[in-house]
């Protein structure tokens, strides 16, 4: 990381490293989503004696629908990045984030939206 | 076929009206809808499963007004989305085909029983265990389609289900769609994918502007265009 920072400037190295990232993150999440269901049992059965405080099935959904927002996020990140090099743009931190976020919760209304379709409104 | 019924329905979002005074009763087995960008399809089906609640009138399905039994009614109408990555909520493929059977009171070997004839049905039994966002494009919407037909929903309603699909897959979707005994409901900017269906609805700034076989509805809407 260093050698490329003094090569190309502190930004394409900030964006390398946040690729990199992603990267592993999805890397990471592949190796975790094969699992995910042995994962969700254990989790239900972790909690089962606190049943009376906690609904275990909503927590297992909400660690569920996480892990599958982890690649969605991941892909708005490339995006982004992808559109500001096709306009040739470098900005700040803040100018990657705010178009992230942006997309984030757009995409995470639309899932909101899928969810109670498929019947999760309770 | 189930019967659906707008009745005097009108809405805004915000001070732009989308939907005006729009009556209709829907009882064909493969409706079509179309209309240019923004002249309100989407909120239009969007109020069938009570994603939408209209500011007047009320929309029935088989006699269940929507805004009331929003949850009995979602069981009989599953809704296709135009982006699959939004609509896959769980993980791993089987796990979002799984999803759709929660809270029925199926046994979880009912549950997984279901699951894997569903992903036989649509192809996707080899990728069962995949991590759902590796799926390409089009295997996005078959599991899409699949996760909603394992519900056994009476009515499938579509909202531009191949627009983001190559021509292969958009056929293929189309020829599922065509197989289906359901009630099928589907807007579209791909007319051919209407030719045969049963009727076709043309909207046009919030309001019916034609609606009948689908050669008439198609080119009133191409005279729209034009
Ligand atoms: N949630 C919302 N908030 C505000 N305005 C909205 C919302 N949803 C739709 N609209 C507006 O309502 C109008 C009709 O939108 P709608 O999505 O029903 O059109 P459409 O016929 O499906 O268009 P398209 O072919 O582009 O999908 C548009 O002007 C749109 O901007
Ligand atoms: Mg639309």
């Amino acid at each position: 990381m260093p050698i490329q920072a003094l090569l190309a400037g502190w930004a394409p190295a900030a964006l390398m490293a946040g690729r990199l990232l992603v990267a592993v993150a999805l890397a990471a999440l592949f190796t975790l989503t094969t699992t995910v269901t042995a994962v969700l049992e254990g989790f239900q059965r972790l909690l089962r004696p606190f049943g009376r405080w906690v609904d275990a099935d909503r927590v297992g959904l909400l660690v569920a629908i996480t892990l599958r927002c982890i690649p969605l996020v991941a892909e708005i990140v490339t995006e982004v990045l992808e559109a500001r090099r096709a306009r040739g743009t470098q900005g700040s931190l803040l100018a990657l984030a705010v178009p992230v976020v942006v997309r984030s919760l757009y995409a995470a209304d639309a899932i909101g939206e899928a969810l109670v379709a498929r019947g999760l409104d309770d | 076929m189930s019967t659906i019924v707008f009745d005097g329905v009108s809405h805004s979002f915000g001070d732009r009206r989308v939907l005006r005074d729009l009556s209709l009763t829907l009882t064909e087995r493969r409706i079509g809808i179309v209309g240019a960008n923004g002249s309100g399809k989407s909120t239009l089906v969007r109020l069938i499963n009570g994603l939408v609640t209209p500011d007047a009138g009320t929309v029935t399905v088989d006699g269940l007004l929507v805004a009331k039994n929003a949850r009995e009614v979602r069981r009989r109408v599953g809704f296709i989305f135009t982006n699959p990555d939004n609509q896959i909520v769980m993980p791993t493929v089987e796990e979002d085909v799984a999803f759709s059977l929660r809270k029925r009171g199926l046994s979880a070997a009912e549950i997984a029983g279901r699951t894997r004839e569903a992903l036989d049905r649509f192809g996707l039994s080899a990728h069962a265990a995949h991590p759902a966002h590796r799926l390409s494009g089009g295997q996005k919407q078959l599991l899409a389609l699949a996760a909603v037909l394992v519900g056994e929903p009476r009515v499938v309603v579509a909202d531009e289900p191949t627009t983001l699909l190559d021509a292969r897959n958009s056929r293929r979707i189309a020829d599922l769609f065509r197989a289906m005994t359901q009630q099928v409901i589907v807007v579209t900017h791909q007319l051919d994918l209407l030719e045969d269906f049963d009727r076709v609805i043309c909207i046009e700034d919030g309001a019916i502007v034609a609606d009948g076989a689908p050669a008439v509805a198609i080119d009133a809407y191409r005279a729209l265009l034009a």
